[in-house]
């Protein structure tokens, strides 16, 4: 009751638009007599100028005639709804267009009135409560957003946990024969001494087959077992520069151009250093494999603001909070769009027919996470992937 | 100058095999195999190895718990016991340098040339000792 009171003493800013004068000015009276609470009106005779005066100043609530010189219809409305999404619509029709009017609500009004057959105290009440409705709608998608955020994220936690479980059970069971085929094959090789190509070729596949499959045991492995990390305050820049160091092999097989901004005054972070290595040579693998041969791979570092708006930001004034961002980034073909929401799905790959089996991202997720970081994967605008990798001071 | 005895102790038949195979074969050695953990202690009293590689989780018996038998037993108390098993990774054992919790690991589906090494390097260690 005390809110309904509070709300209707608001002050309202009122945009009529009306190609019509006297109806304007009809409106603009009516109004004003009306109530006390509305503070300004002001008005439009055409689209081009409501929609500047919508850019320039604040309002409420429109009050929309929709047969303008320079539009006509629903598409006035729907034009003013996608341009300025927040304002309150109350379409004003002509007076016999009634079935207009019930067809404008389902097209995003919030309420309408038909020319000579509105009272001021019903235009009055349709004004606040189009106001209110549309404020409701706006938290109603606020909330219904973060909710489908946190129904995603419960979902791929508990994918994550699943998988984690599994991981552990099936490690067991598949490491016993793996064994038996693994040292089986190196007993082979020692008995069989043998000239025969063939023989060799096929014991040595055998032998990377088996490798193959211990190393997916390991990987799904690291998500049952990363409770525990080793953390330190460690330097981001030098950790970049060992991985280049160790996938050196690969940049120049592929002639990939690599590009460094790493950031002089970076603080360190506390994070287990070998773990996050291996989330880096993850990401810097994923990029020269999407590049190509001759592509480019350019890695920065810089800190962030955690209050500030978006941007670099200078060392000394970082304060607990900040925020430590490493980006890596590729000039590949990126990744579809409609495959974005899956990258972190366990065993998801598009490298299928390379060897990959779809643990390296979900896991590094899981590793960067376990530091309180996060681990970001968009499409760049001019092409590519690019990985961010942020951490808290 | 007598064999090498080693004692293998897991679950699984067809690993006990192939390894008794490499390492009879290929490094000399007298290898006997137990599937069945209960079988231990009175086995080995007899066979008294130089060396135990025992997993850790089996049917009837966890490994842990047959060591403690053996360790209760005169005749194989200071008998080297390596735990071979699958329930821990390689890093893992690494980062103890292959040991946890005081006792030696090796990670099943790791080279065999680890468990060769591994018993070259336990039989020194007790040759040292007896000197």
């Amino acid at each position: 009751m005390t809110k309904m009171k509070s709300f209707f003493m608001e002050p309202l800013n009122i945009l009529l638009v009306d190609d019509n004068i006297v109806d304007r000015k009809l409106l603009e009276f009516v109004l004003k007599k009306a109530s006390s609470n509305v503070s300004l009106i002001h008005t439009a005779k055409d689209l081009k100028s409501a929609l500047a005066i919508l850019g320039d100043d604040h309002i409420d609530v429109v009050l929309l005639d929709l047969n303008l010189p320079d539009s006509k219809g629903l598409d006035t409305l729907q034009k003013v709804r996608q341009l300025h999404p927040s304002v309150a619509i109350v379409v004003n029709t002509g007076a016999y267009e009634d079935a207009l009017g019930l067809l404008t609500l389902s097209h995003g009004a919030q309420d309408f009135i038909v020319k000579g057959k509105y009272k001021s105290y019903g235009l009055i009440k349709s004004i606040h409560y189009a106001k209110e409705r549309k404020r409701i709608e706006s938290e109603l998608l606020t909330a219904y957003k973060n909710l489908q955020e946190t129904q995603s994220q419960l979902i791929q936690a508990e994918k994550m946990h699943v998988v984690g479980r599994l991981a552990s059970g099936v490690a067991h069971e598949v490491k016993n024969p793996l064994s038996t085929i693994l040292f089986g094959v190196a007993y082979l090789n020692e008995k069989i001494r043998t000239n025969d190509e063939k023989i060799s070729m096929t014991l040595k596949s055998m032998e990377d087959s088996a490798k193959r499959a211990n190393d997916i045991i390991k990987d799904l492995l690291d998500f049952s077992c990363l409770s525990s990390l080793n953390r330190h305050s460690e330097d981001l820049n030098s950790l970049i520069e060992t991985v280049l160091c160790l996938t050196r092999h690969q940049i120049n097989k592929n002639c990939v151009r690599v590009t460094k901004e790493l950031a002089d005054d970076l603080p360190r972070v506390n994070i287990d250093a070998n773990r996050i290595e291996q989330v880096i040579i993850n990401l810097v693998l994923n990029a020269i494999q999407a590049t190509g041969e001759r592509g480019e791979l350019a890695i920065r570092t810089y800190t962030k603001s955690s209050a500030g708006p978006s941007g670099h930001s200078k060392g000394p004034s970082l304060a607990e909070g900040d925020l430590v961002v490493t980006d890596i980034e590729d000039n590949g073909c990126g990744i579809p769009e409609d495959r974005l929401n899956q990258i972190f799905d366990p065993f998801f790959t598009t490298k299928r027919d390379c060897g990959g089996v779809g643990l390296g991202l979900s896991v590094s997720k899981n590793i960067v996470e376990l530091h309180g970081g996060s681990l970001q994967i968009s499409n760049r605008d001019n092409g590519g992937v690019r990985a961010r990798l942020i951490f808290k001071i | 100058m007598p064999k090498t005895r080693i004692l293998i102790v897991d679950d699984e038949a067809d690993f006990t095999q192939t390894v008794k195979f490499y390492l009879e074969e290929t490094r000399g050695y007298a290898v006997e195999t137990i599937n069945h953990a209960s079988h231990t202690v009175s086995f080995a009293r007899k066979f008294r190895p130089d060396i135990i590689f025992m997993d850790v989780i089996m049917p009837e018996m966890e490994g842990p718990d047959v060591v403690r038998l053996l360790r209760a037993c005169e005749e194989v108390r200071e008998t080297p016991v390596v735990f071979l098993t699958a329930t821990v990774t390689e890093e893992e054992i690494a980062a103890g340098r292959g040991i946890i919790a005081g006792h030696r690991f090796l990670a099943k589906a790791g080279r065999i040339q680890e468990l060769v090494n591994c018993i070259d390097e336990t039989l020194f260690a007790v040759s040292q000792k007896l000197c």
